[in-house]
């Protein structure tokens, strides 16, 4: 059993090696009038997951290791890496970043799931976080029943659930939908339904930090006019949020920072529209880079190929020669 | 959640002229790296406090959600039991021989169902919660809270699924045994050291299973061998007046008293069954032993004390692991 302190030695790293230079140590995000104490503050944070080489941990596998008297071989994956950065109050704080560069391990770290593995992360106020739709959801209850369930595993008493059960309602609009769908188990829902609930039970919670993870993405074009609506309402009313989307308009759109994410660095942290550009740029200099290799790699190939049908060629001859014209 | 610290802080509020968006009590959380060891018990448990709707809820919602609210849905959560308690009547009653001599058949299967309805609630309690981690994945990944509230909601939910059938087992009770003394209360302590003592177990076993998955697959034969070394399905002063006729091994007395359910689940069976070899023996008495009660609170205390705290120093790391 290993346990995620900080001072244990690592292993095996891996990582692909960062690109980029890593990020400054603090990037701060805000030039307009600083408060004091920001909402949130992530100083030198570093998460890594230790993963063994088993996949299943099982008494079985334990007991067997322990008789063959073998060691479970320890990976660790860096998934963020000395991060540092302060967010305001009333911030919307776009991340962004390719799959896997960290930035949902890094939400889970501001919201308290993940530990730290070190480093440290101040959170002031009360944080919702919408990392996943419908958690705590049972999909044999009605919408209704769910939205207090959902609103229970958030923390709410059933009084204040009671208080905002028909806005819930009313953002999520079933009924246009389907009449009466409400009141219908989950299970008969769409998936877009569903989310439309599940998204409106996260907003409504009043929290003072928001924390949302490609919520967004969720429902149609018309739902995610309202969404978005009722995110920037969420910011007017001087309320925090971070959002990590890989839906780059979105983040272009909503967020008043921007912070880029690779390989569990930051690599810039600023104004979005520039940080955006900065990030498309990148990756299509990637792609270029990629093609480039794709490309090279083929050629070569090619060459190969030909030298090999070459030299066939010439053993034939020779061939033919040494045994005379009989082949 | 890693050494979460919640403050008000009015004092340094008090420093700044106006803090630009009003925010009444302020909650600062801190989360820094951790070794093995115990949350600060004072905001976690006001944490468990303030969410403990959520934990009764979660529990009647589980239950309505697979429509065990309905009349026909509470009648199999009663059938069941009582399918089970036939099969042992007819393992003990054939087999064994047992209700042969010196009482009813149907003084012996209500014996039968006191132990095993309590056996099953102990064991519900714990097997629920030993899954209640691993099943609760996308609850513990998504979200910060205090974990120990999914066990105690599946508790809650083994103890909504106890209390129909003890209606059942009163009907019948009331059947057989006519008059009932004021030794019947008793029950009510009773109940309560063995939800605390099984609640402990659970929390044990639903830290265990994160470690050792294939323990969910192991922990209903360890529950099956558990019952036949409680006197559950013998009470025990039965299986002494065997050890003293020679027709059982002087070892199983000393299986009997070392286990830590034994004197809890015999002082329920004194207090309903009376304390004879057989249930409702002529001259039974129905008053339990204090030293029992007290050795059975110790026991749960104890179970309480060491599962909270595994289960406690190491939840920080459930979101690692699943």
């Amino acid at each position: 059993m290993s346990s995620l302190s900080a001072s244990e030695t690592v292993e095996t790293v891996e990582t692909a090696e960062s690109v980029q230079t890593p990020a400054p140590a603090t990037a701060a995000i805000a030039e307009k009038p600083l408060d004091p104490r920001p909402a949130i503050k992530v100083e030198d944070l570093h998460l890594y997951y230790r993963t063994k080489a088993e996949a299943n941990p099982t008494l079985k596998a334990a007991l067997i290791r322990k008789v063959k008297r073998q060691k479970v071989e320890q990976k660790v994956i860096k998934a963020v890496q000395g991060v540092s950065f302060e967010v305001p109050h009333g911030t919307v704080l776009g991340v962004i970043g390719h799959n896997g560069a960290g930035k949902s391990t890094l939400l889970r770290a501001l919201s308290g799931i993940l530990p730290p593995t070190q480093g440290r992360v101040e959170v002031r106020g009360r944080v919702s976080t919408l990392l996943a739709l419908g958690v705590g959801f049972n999909q044999n209850l009605t919408g209704r029943e769910n939205i207090v369930l959902g609103g229970l595993a958030q923390g709410w008493s059933k009084d204040q659930i009671r208080e905002k059960e028909n806005s819930i309602i009313d953002f999520a609009d079933l009924d246009t939908l389907s009449e009466g769908a409400i009141d219908r188990p989950m299970k008969t829902y769409s998936s877009g339904m569903y989310a439309r609930v599940a998204f409106a039970v996260g907003v409504h919670m009043d929290p003072d930090i928001l924390l949302v993870d490609e919520a967004l993405s969720a429902g149609d074009a018309r739902f995610k006019e309202r969404a978005t609506e009722k995110m920037l309402e969420l910011c007017e009313n001087a309320r925090t949020i971070v959002l990590v989307s890989h839906g780059l308009e979105t983040v272009r759109h909503m967020s008043n920072h921007c912070i880029w994410m690779d390989h569990g660095n930051l690599v810039q942290s600023g104004d979005p529209d520039e940080v955006i550009d900065n990030y498309i740029e990148k990756q299509h200099k990637d792609r270029e880079e990629a093609d480039r290799k794709k490309a090279a790699a083929e050629a070569k190939e090619a060459q190969e190929d030909e030298a090999l049908a070459a030299k066939a060629e010439k053993t034939k001859e020779a061939l033919q020669k040494a045994i005379g014209e009989d082949v | 959640m890693a050494t979460a610290t919640s403050e008000t802080a009015s004092v340094e509020e008090a420093r700044l002229k106006t803090p630009e968006p009003p925010r009444p009590a302020e909650q600062v959380h801190v989360f820094e790296p951790y070794r093995y060891a115990l949350p600060k018990l004072g905001p976690y448990f006001r944490d468990v406090w303030s969410r403990r709707q959520f934990a009764t809820h979660m529990a009647s919602s589980t239950l309505k959600g697979q429509h065990f609210d309905s009349f026909f849905g509470q009648f199999w959560l009663v059938l069941n039991p009582m399918l089970l308690a036939l099969v042992y009547f007819l393992l003990t009653s054939v087999l064994g021989g047992q209700s042969g001599a010196g009482t009813s058949a149907m003084n012996h299967f209500v014996g039968l169902l006191t132990g095993l309805f309590a056996f099953f609630y102990t064991r519900n309690v714990i097997q629920f919660a030993a899954s209640s981690i691993t099943g609760g994945g996308k609850m513990i990944i998504n979200m910060s809270f205090p974990k120990v509230l999914l066990p105690l909601s599946t508790t809650f939910t083994a103890m909504l699924m106890y209390f129909p059938t003890l209606l059942v087992y009163a009907v019948f009770y009331v059947s057989v045994h006519h008059s009932v003394t004021w030794n019947i209360f008793w029950i009510i302590p009773i109940f309560l050291i063995q939800t605390v003592f099984s609640f402990g177990l659970g929390l044990l076993f639903a830290a265990v299973t994160l470690y050792f998955r294939d323990m969910s697959t192991l922990l209903p034969y360890v529950l099956r061998i558990w019952m036949y070394i409680t006197p559950v399905l013998f009470s025990l002063s039965y299986v002494k007046s065997e050890v003293a006729g020679n027709k059982l091994p002087h070892a199983i007395l000393a299986v009997y008293n070392w286990d830590p359910f034994s004197p809890i689940i015999n002082s329920w069976n004194t207090v309903l069954v009376g304390n004879g070899p057989r249930p409702f023996w002529p001259h039974a008495s129905y008053a339990p032993q204090l030293s029992e009660i007290l050795v059975g609170a110790v026991c749960a205390v104890l179970a309480l004390v060491i599962g909270a705290w595994y289960f406690m120093s190491r939840e920080r790391e459930f979101a690692v692991r699943l």
